[in-house]
């Protein structure tokens, strides 16, 4: 079973890794070749949890296809375009504020709470359905939260097009 | 110590049967290339290589020695990392394919439930290859090259695996090994007589999914130069045509696997001709993959080169609705067995 953690462990530092790339990349033909590792990355999350079907679905589906449609805009735009991303650090510690403090606070009542004693951790790391239980039974607040949060971009999306849409006609 | 020695010997198991396999599809590799030479040739009134060893036959190892001796030019305008990684992420890819490929009853690297979608997954992934080698190059043919490759492959996924649907539902099994044996126990025999249109389907597919002739416009001379493998010399271009050739290899094989009944022969024709029942499993699929092969070949001399937009046309306009119509009629063939 230790080899098993230890492949966790391995995973895990693997998408902290790409996570932080894609961050710190300044082109954005790299930054989507992150994001396609995380893709994949995912996939073996996926069979390490003995759910077979949802890692071939996610490499065929998001790594094999969408990312692939990503990649075709991207190609349309200049080379200059691409490369040299500025980022608005001003704006990116407001707009990250937000997630990193919801973040520290799941983390610290996770610390607080512990892991149920009722939940062996061999289940909860081998057991794609013991993991569900877990999150949706004793960890609600923090799922209902993710998921809220997780809404901000689509409502962003919505007022940013109504703006465009406004700008436009006028 | 039991353990680790039960660890260690599935470990050199598994090399041993990775070697067999890689050597056995890289030969095959290097000697279609000799095979597809000699028969354009003949199709079209020449001889093809005749210089190198007797009828030759030596052809591919001299230019694999004339491609590994070559300098490795990087131009200038290159994303150099991406540039030396996209013809590994091409060959890996073509070649991890393989592993969950039966081709023994008995015989596979890794027997996989999920064989056909591994099979899907590697294939979609491996097209990163050609999208990334196309815009790393620096150059706008490469660029152009890899644009139309993205599209086509897009493209072409949508109907490969509509058609491989009507396959699985017919065997009720994502196993190659399963859709096999359902094949042997049916009353077709071979998946192909009654998925005629699925298989048609598949096959043009397949064609375009390894981007070969007719649908090399990733590639295409006249209008690219050679497309994503413009800026290309050396070993780095020997490994996109080896990814290409297994790439071929594997389409081959999963024809045969999922519409010719791999290994098997149906009952029908051992009955008629019971002859055939001494040949070996592994030579009757080699066999018919040699026959598709041949038919790569064969269409890459007979066939003209499509559009750009009679190649969309062909996929959305009619591959797509055949592979529905097709996964429509398996349903009701289906349903019609189980009542």
């Amino acid at each position: 079973m230790i080899e098993r953690a230890i492949a966790l462990l391995i995973l895990t530092g693997l998408f902290f890794i790409f996570t932080l790339l894609a961050f710190f990349f300044r082109h954005l033909v790299y930054q989507f070749l992150c994001i396609l590792v995380l893709m994949v990355l995912q996939g073996v999350l996926y069979l390490y949890l003995n759910a077979e079907f949802l890692g071939a679905i996610q490499v065929i589906v998001y790594a094999g296809a969408v990312l692939i449609m990503f990649l075709f805009t991207l190609f349309l735009f200049p080379e200059e375009e691409l490369k040299h991303l500025k980022i608005d650090l001003k704006n990116l510690k407001y707009s990250s504020f937000l997630p990193v403090a919801l973040f520290i606070f799941l983390l610290l009542s996770v610390l607080v709470k512990g892991i149920p004693e009722s939940y062996q951790p061999r289940n909860i790391y081998f057991d794609l359905k013991e993991i569900s239980n877990l999150l949706f039974n004793e960890y609600w607040l923090a799922i209902f939260l993710l998921a809220f949060i997780l809404s901000f971009p689509m409502v962003a999306l919505y007022v940013f097009f109504k703006r465009e849409e406004k700008s436009g006609s006028s | 110590m039991a353990l680790s020695e039960g660890l260690f010997w599935a470990i050199f198991v598994t090399l041993l049967k990775i070697a067999v396999v890689l050597g056995i599809v890289l030969l095959h590799a290097a000697y279609t290339v000799y095979a597809e030479r000699k028969i354009i040739g003949r199709m079209q009134a020449r001889l093809g290589p005749m210089e190198v060893g007797p009828y030759g036959l030596l052809q591919p190892i001299a230019d694999l020695v004339k491609l590994l001796f070559k300098e490795d030019i990087i131009p200038q305008e290159a994303h150099k990392v991406i540039f030396q990684m996209a013809p590994l992420l091409v060959l890996v890819f073509a070649i991890t394919n393989l592993s969950v490929i039966p081709f023994h009853p008995s015989f596979s690297i890794a027997d996989v439930n999920l064989g056909v979608l591994v099979i899907l997954a590697f294939a979609g992934l491996g097209t990163y290859g050609i999208i990334l080698a196309g815009y790393s190059s620096g150059s706008k043919y490469s660029l152009l090259g890899g644009l139309r490759s993205a599209a086509q492959i897009l493209s072409y996924e949508i109907p490969l695996g509509l058609s491989l649907a009507g396959v699985i539902l017919y065997a009720e099994s994502f196993r190659l090994q399963d859709i096999v044996a359902s094949q042997a126990n049916s009353l077709f025999g071979m998946n192909v007589i009654p998925q005629i249109l699925g298989f048609i389907v598949f096959l043009i597919c397949a064609f375009a999914e390894t981007n070969r002739a007719p649908f090399d416009l990733p590639e295409a001379e006249s209008e690219l130069v050679a497309g994503y493998i413009t800026e290309y010399s050396g070993f780095r271009m020997g490994i996109f045509f080896l990814g290409e050739y297994i790439s071929m290899y594997v389409m081959a094989l999963l024809i045969s696997l999922c519409y010719f009944g791999g290994w098997t022969l149906p009952i029908w024709l051992t009955t008629l001709l019971p002859f055939i029942k001494v040949i070996p499993p592994t030579l009757i699929l080699i066999l018919k993959v040699y026959f598709f092969i041949f038919l790569f070949i064969w269409v890459r001399a007979t066939f003209p080169r499509y559009r750009f937009d009679q190649l969309m046309s062909i996929s959305w306009k009619v591959l797509i609705p055949l592979a529905l119509l097709n996964f429509l009629w398996i349903a009701f063939l289906k349903w019609r067995m189980l009542t």
